[in-house]
C-alpha cells in the first residue's frame, strides 16, 4: 500500500470517529428497552425499543450524519428534561 | 444575494412576524381565584423491596403541575427573539414557512392580549437590537422593522444572546416570566463560541431566572452549543430540519411560556439516616451529602416534571418498614405573587415474598428510568462517534 493510500484510509477512519462503537451502545440500548418493554409488556418501552433500533442502524449504515446527531442530542435533551413541546 | 437566500430569508422573517403579532395581542384576563397548588409525588421503582441485604433504589420525585387557570389573569411574558441574520441563515431550506406562519399568525390573533413585553435583537458580525423592549403598540411599524432585516455576515451568537438578555433586564424587577428564544442555523464563529461558553452564560442567565430556548434550523447549527444553552438555562431546545416545521415549534414554545404555573422551583430531597444518594439519572441536579437539589425556573400547567436518583438502603428485614426521603418543594404562584410549598415522602416496606415484591412494581417509574437511561446511551453514542475524529 503506498504511503499516499494509507495516509488516505488512515483520514477516513479518523473521519469515521468510533462508529462502530457508537452503533453498539445504541443496540445496546434498544435490546434493553426491549428486554424490560417485554417484561412489563410496556408498548412505549417497546416503540422506543423499535425506533432506536432503526437509528442505530442507519448510523451503521451511514455513519453518523449531522442529522442522526442533532436528532440524537435533541432527543436526549428533551427525554431528561421532560419537554412537551416538541 | 440570490434568489434563494431572499426566499429564505423572508421565509424568517415572517416567522418573527408572526411571532411579534401572537406575543403584541397576548395579555392577561380578569382576577379570579387561585389556582391549585404543585403537587409532590414520590414513589420508588417497588412499593414492595426484598428483605435482607442493603439495595439500590430507584426514587422518582414528580411535579405535578395544576392546570392554568381560565379565569385567572396569566403571568405576563417578557420576550426575546434573538435572530441569527448571518450569510449562513439564507439558503433554500424555509421556503414553505412563509404560509404556514401565515396561518400561525392569524391562529395568534385569536389567542393573545397586549400586555406583554417583548423585544428583537439580530446579529450578524455585529448586533443590532432593532426592537428595544417594550409594550404592545404600534404593530405595522414593528412588522416593518423586521421585515427590513437583510442577511449577511458571520455569526456573533454569543453577543446576540447577551444581547436579548440586556433588553429583559429592562423589566427584570417585574412579575414577567423571562424568555429568550434564539433561532439559528448556523456555527458561532464571531465572539465566545464553545459549547462551554454559551452554557456557562446559561447557567448566569439563570440566576436572573431568563430561560433561553433554542431552535436549530438545518444541520449547520451546532446542537452542542445550543442544547448546553437550553440546558444551563432550563429552556427548551428545537432541531428542524426546515422552516416549514417553525410554526408548529413556535406554536409549541408560546403554548409553554404562556403556560406558567409555577416560577423559580427548588426541589430538595433530604435523604434518612444511612440512605445514600448514588446517582441522579437524567436531569440536572447536586447532590450535597445527604441532599439532593434540582432548579426549574418555570413548571407549565397540566404537565409533570421530574427527577430520577438511585440510592442505596441499609439492611432490613421483612416486615419492617422505613423512611427513604422527604421531598420540600418551593416556588413561587405567579398568579398569587407569593411562595408556596409542597412535601411529599417515600416509604419502602421489605418482605421476604419475592411474588409480593415482583407484583408491587412501579411500571411508571421503570418506565422514566429505562428512557432516561437511553438518553444517556444517545449521549454516550455521540461521544463515541466524535472520538478520534478530525477537527472541522
Amino acid at each position: 500500500m503506498s504511503c499516499l493510500i494509507r495516509e488516505r484510509k488512515k483520514s477516513e477512519l479518523s473521519d469515521q470517529g468510533k462508529k462502530k462503537e457508537a452503533v453498539q451502545e445504541l443496540k445496546q440500548s434498544a435490546a434493553r428497552l426491549k428486554q424490560v418493554g417485554s417484561q412489563y409488556n410496556d408498548k412505549e418501552l417497546l416503540k422506543e425499543a423499535d425506533e432506536l433500533e432503526v437509528q442505530a442502524d442507519t448510523i451503521e449504515d451511514r455513519g453518523m450524519s449531522p442529522k442522526s446527531r442533532k436528532v440524537l442530542r435533541t432527543e436526549s435533551f428533551q427525554m431528561k428534561n421532560q419537554q412537551l413541546s416538541q | 444575494m440570490t434568489h434563494s437566500k431572499r426566499y429564505q430569508h423572508r421565509t424568517i422573517i415572517s416567522f418573527f412576524t408572526v411571532l411579534i403579532v401572537f406575543i403584541l395581542m397576548a395579555g392577561g384576563v380578569q382576577a379570579g381565584i387561585e389556582p391549585s397548588k404543585v403537587i409532590c409525588r414520590v414513589e420508588t421503582d417497588r412499593a414492595i423491596l426484598p428483605a435482607g441485604d442493603s439495595q439500590n433504589v430507584v426514587l422518582k420525585i414528580t411535579l405535578d403541575a395544576p392546570p392554568s387557570p381560565a379565569h385567572i389573569k396569566r403571568p405576563l411574558v417578557n420576550l426575546a427573539l434573538v435572530l441569527d441574520q448571518s450569510g449562513s441563515m439564507s439558503g433554500t431550506k424555509i421556503q414553505q414557512a412563509k404560509a404556514a406562519a401565515i396561518e400561525a399568525a392569524i391562529e395568534a390573533l385569536t389567542r393573545l392580549g397586549l400586555q406583554d413585553i417583548f423585544s428583537v435583537v439580530v446579529y450578524d458580525t455585529n448586533v443590532h437590537t432593532i426592537v428595544p423592549a417594550q409594550r404592545a403598540g404600534n404593530i405595522q411599524s414593528i412588522i416593518n422593522t423586521i421585515q427590513q432585516i437583510r442577511a449577511g455576515g458571520s455569526t456573533a451568537l454569543f453577543g446576540g444572546v447577551s444581547q436579548g438578555a440586556s433588553e429583559i433586564r429592562k423589566k427584570l424587577e417585574s412579575d414577567y416570566v423571562h424568555r429568550i428564544i434564539l433561532l439559528s442555523d448556523g456555527l458561532a464563529n464571531v465572539g465566545p463560541r464553545m459549547p462551554e461558553d454559551l452554557g456557562r452564560l446559561g447557567a448566569a442567565l439563570i440566576k436572573e431566572n431568563i430561560s433561553v430556548t433554542t431552535v436549530g434550523v438545518g444541520t449547520d447549527y451546532n446542537e452542542d452549543l445550543m442544547t448546553r444553552l437550553a440546558q444551563k438555562s432550563d429552556g427548551n431546545t428545537y432541531f428542524v430540519e426546515s422552516g416549514f416545521d417553525l410554526p408548529r415549534i413556535f406554536a409549541a414554545e408560546l403554548g409553554d411560556v404562556l403556560n406558567v404555573v409555577a416560577k423559580k422551583v427548588k426541589v430538595t430531597i433530604t435523604l434518612s439516616d444511612n440512605v445514600e444518594a448514588i446517582n441522579i439519572i437524567g436531569r440536572e441536579g447536586r447532590i450535597r451529602e445527604n441532599q439532593i437539589e434540582f432548579y426549574m425556573n418555570q413548571l407549565y400547567g397540566d404537565q409533570e416534571k421530574y427527577a430520577l436518583v438511585e440510592v442505596n438502603i441499609p439492611k432490613s428485614t421483612s416486615g419492617s418498614r422505613i423512611k427513604i426521603a422527604q421531598v420540600d418543594v418551593t416556588y413561587e404562584n405567579p398568579f398569587s405573587r407569593k411562595p408556596e410549598k409542597s412535601t411529599g415522602i417515600s416509604y419502602a416496606s421489605f418482605s421476604s415474598d419475592s411474588g409480593k415484591v415482583a407484583r408491587s412494581t412501579n411500571i411508571e417509574v421503570i418506565r422514566e428510568y429505562q428512557l432516561n437511561l437511553n438518553a444517556l446511551a444517545q449521549e454516550k453514542a455521540i461521544e463515541l462517534s466524535d472520538q478520534g475524529k478530525k477537527k472541522e
